[in-house]
């Protein structure tokens, strides 16, 4: 039995080398049995990982207008395709829910209103919903 | 630098407040130090203490000795660890005519014994202590105070890994190495890497509390140390600012003992024969609660945070009845009551004075290895237990 | 009456992977999760190690993590955790390199814990109905490292101060007995890329402290003075820090 190779040794324990968890990015993304607040902090976690793959494949699209006026037609079928809308109401999904509760991560980073954290991403992501049912219906009638 | 005594190696078993006042007084005074603690550092009784920095008027009537003993160190423990503890005093309450009955010995038992004491009638006490009894009719303030057991063994290592002792969390003593009748060292458990080894040293201190039996034995000794375990309830909820005592003999629940957004209540007592794991008894909780309400009706209301048990390592003979088992303490040179050379036992006592008892221990062994090296724990400002993890 | 609960406990010891142990014991409902873990040491596995001390959450030596949630096993019922014949999933404290089984080194984060230099005695007693004297208490925070367990940006930054240190920076600039170059250190330390602007507001240290420290809320609260400051600058007014601390 050999002392691990570690690197440091524990002052408290002597002669004991103690295993270094690193940096482990999972601890992002675990709200189950968390604080409401940790919900806040995935959310946009989440939707911001999301908006910037957004960004990427924004790029892609836009691109198709290099094909001409046929390239413009095919683009314009494919953003009107049910699948597309779909994606289009996660991407609503995603910029308001970011978007509100960042607003309330400037707010409560501030130091404003931090007693009510927990009661403003409650409203918050309330109207956050109402806004995105409203879109949601916008984007497959209009 | 003590060229005499660092010749000198001293393996002291057991890291409550027992083992480290013992390991801080004998790094202090030079010795080359190894302490061993079978768990964490204060997982034993030391922890689980009620925590009470006594001024010693609790025994100022039937033990002077002890009372004498509280006060000095009461004293010594403010100036060696400041800003470690809650120093509001404390008030000795009566509640009935018994307790009233009691107080003039008390107060001659404060002037006899040295402790400082200041009365008030019943409504100014209540006026200090807004959640006491309306039954009071009097109170006596004594400087009682409040620390944590922990961050005080912690600041007694801190200061001897400073001074060059090494400290050995989570090691368990598993037997003691002998030539003879002499004790040359001990044979350990590392409970991390699950290993054994053996530490070698001029003289063993047996620090063990409770279980300073067990370890005696593995030398072919016996120290009459009785596993005394007590009740303690923390409540939630800091219902009085200072101690809150009984003005009465020594019992079962006269205490409370406020701590941060707490207030405790204890003790009770019983004997046990193995110290590793007590069950709590139900009947001993009901009785804090009854008794804690007797001086603050609220705290026997509130909910509880923490039900605690531990023993206590009184010195004495089974069977006898717990409350007359002296909380003195003894060391015992088991050269000179059982021809084993080597080895040294301190045991009984109390938190509060775990300084006195480590300096009548390393007198002990300076006079047993010939040694010129006089106490210095007296004045010798601690570290803060925050250096226990840094150095 | 007992019921009959399942510890899952998490184990590792130096040169073994790590692994999952479970015991089964038979302990009253209202007993603490603390006291199962102490029964197992007792009676079924010896090599089980975990720290503890005062039993009462005034030590904070004993955190670790049930069922994926930081708490103090010591003030845990059993019943408040899981049903009879549940099962309680143990596992050190996160971001807290491991030594062995259920402890952990505190090393690294008394090393930030003391670059505060916060005492643990305040001057005050915070008690509305008493008249404040010259009392003394202990301060809330125990040191017991279940925020810094519970903060992911801890989780994933060892540079960051962390909830506990900053919270201690929040009250030490607070105190009129504290001098002002400690002071003046302190802020410098905290206002800084590692501490208080690290925070992404997950108020996780808030949801776990056992004791009403409310790290986040005093994050929170170091952000108002630093913006603030920052405005004033700005507007070429003079910066202004709790008790007197001037910016430099």
């Amino acid at each position: 039995m050999t002392t691990p190779d570690y690197p440091s040794e524990s002052k408290a324990y002597p002669g004991q080398k103690p295993r270094p968890r690193g940096r482990d990015v999972s601890r992002w993304f675990l709200p189950f049995k968390r604080d409401v607040s940790y919900w806040g902090f995935v959310l946009n976690r989440v939707a911001g990982l999301g908006l910037v793959l957004y960004l990427l494949l924004h790029m892609v699209a836009l691109s198709q207008l290099l094909g001409g006026e046929a390239g413009w037609d095919r683009f314009i079928d494919l953003t009107t395709s049910p699948v597309f809308l779909t994606l289009d109401v996660i991407l609503l999904a995603g910029i308001i829910g970011h978007g509100l509760n960042g607003l309330r991560v400037a707010l409560v980073g501030s130091g404003l209103l931090v007693k009510w954290q927990r009661q403003l991403f409650y409203v918050l992501m309330t109207i956050a919903v109402v806004l995105l049912i409203i879109g949601g219906i916008l984007i497959f009638t209009a | 630098m003590n060229t005499q005594a660092s010749k000198y190696s001293v393996l002291v078993i057991g890291g409550g407040s027992t083992g480290a006042a013992v390991a801080h007084d004998l790094a202090l005074r030079g010795f080359k130090t190894t302490l061993v603690e079978r768990g964490e550092i204060a997982s034993g009784t030391t922890g689980r203490n009620h925590c009470l920095l006594h001024s010693g008027a609790r025994y100022c009537v039937k033990d002077k000795e002890s009372a004498i003993e509280c006060i000095e160190e009461n004293m010594i423990l403010r100036k060696i660890m400041p800003d470690s503890m809650e120093l509001n005093g404390g008030l000795f309450v009566a509640v009935n005519d018994s307790d009233m009955a009691y107080m003039p010995l008390f107060i001659e038992g404060c002037e006899e014994t040295g402790i400082p004491y200041k009365q008030y009638t019943g409504e100014e006490a209540r006026r200090l202590e807004p959640y006491l009894s309306e039954k009071t009719l009097a109170a006596v303030w004594v400087p009682d105070g409040v620390f944590e057991p922990m961050r005080m063994c912690m600041a007694f290592l801190a200061t001897a890994k400073k001074n060059g002792a090494l400290v050995l969390p989570y090691t368990e003593v598993k037997g003691l190495h002998m030539e003879g009748n002499r004790v040359t060292g001990a044979r350990v458990w590392d409970r991390i890497q699950k290993r054994e080894y053996d530490l070698y040293a001029d003289l063993v201190v047996n620090a063990a509390g409770p279980w300073a039996e067990n370890i005696a034995r593995m030398a072919g000794v016996d120290v009459p140390v009785v596993p005394t375990p007590g009740v303690m309830t923390s409540m939630t909820g800091r219902l009085c600012q200072r101690v809150i005592n009984r003005m009465n003999v020594s019992s079962d629940g006269d205490i409370i003992v406020p701590q941060r957004q707490t207030s405790i209540i204890g003790t009770s007592s019983w004997t046990v024969d193995d110290a590793d794991y007590i069950e709590i008894p139900e009947d001993h909780v009901q009785l804090m609660y009854q008794r804690g309400s007797e001086m603050i009706p609220q705290v026997g209301k509130v909910k509880p945070r923490g039900i605690f048990v531990v023993a206590r390592p009184l010195i004495g003979r089974k069977g006898q009845d717990e409350r007359e088992i002296a909380r003195t303490f003894e060391a015992f040179d088991h050269a000179v009551s059982d021809n084993v050379e080597g080895f040294v036992t301190i045991s009984g006592g109390k938190t509060t004075t775990a300084r006195a008892m480590a300096e009548t221990t390393v007198n002990v062994i300076a006079d047993k290895l010939d040694v010129e090296a006089p106490c210095q724990t007296r004045d010798t400002v601690l570290l803060s237990y925050r250096d226990y993890y840094l150095i | 009456m007992t019921w009959t609960v399942t510890y899952e406990i998490a184990r590792y010891k130096p040169g073994e992977p790590p692994r999952t142990d479970t015991f089964k014991v038979e302990i009253e409902p209202h007993r603490t999760v603390l006291d199962g873990i102490e029964m197992i040491w007792a009676y079924q596995d010896r090599t089980l190690t975990f720290r503890h001390a005062c039993h009462h959450a005034s030590c904070g030596s004993c955190a670790f993590v049930v069922n994926g949630v930081e708490v103090l096993p010591c003030i845990v019922e059993i019943q408040s955790v899981v049903e009879n014949g549940g099962t309680l999933r143990c596992e050190p404290l996160y971001s807290f390199p491991v030594v062995s089984d259920l402890v952990v080194d505190m090393g690294p984060f008394f090393e930030k814990m003391r670059m505060m230099e916060m005492p643990i005695i305040t001057p005050t007693g915070p008690l509305p109905q008493q008249p404040a004297d010259d009392y003394n208490r202990f301060e809330n925070c125990i040191e017991c490292g279940m925020c810094m367990s519970a903060c992911p940006v801890v989780a994933t930054d060892p540079n960051y101060l962390g909830p506990a240190p900053l919270a201690a920076a929040h009250r030490i600039i607070q105190r009129p007995d504290i001098p002002e170059e400690t002071k003046q250190r302190i802020w410098e330390l905290v206002d800084s890329d590692n501490g208080l602007w690290r925070c992404h507001v997950a108020m996780e240290c808030t949801a776990v402290c056992p004791s009403d420290v409310d790290p986040g809320g005093k994050i929170m609260d170091l952000r108002r003075l630093a913006t603030a400051n920052r405005i004033r600058k700005l507007l070429g007014l003079k910066p202004k820090l709790p008790v007197g601390v001037e910016d430099a």
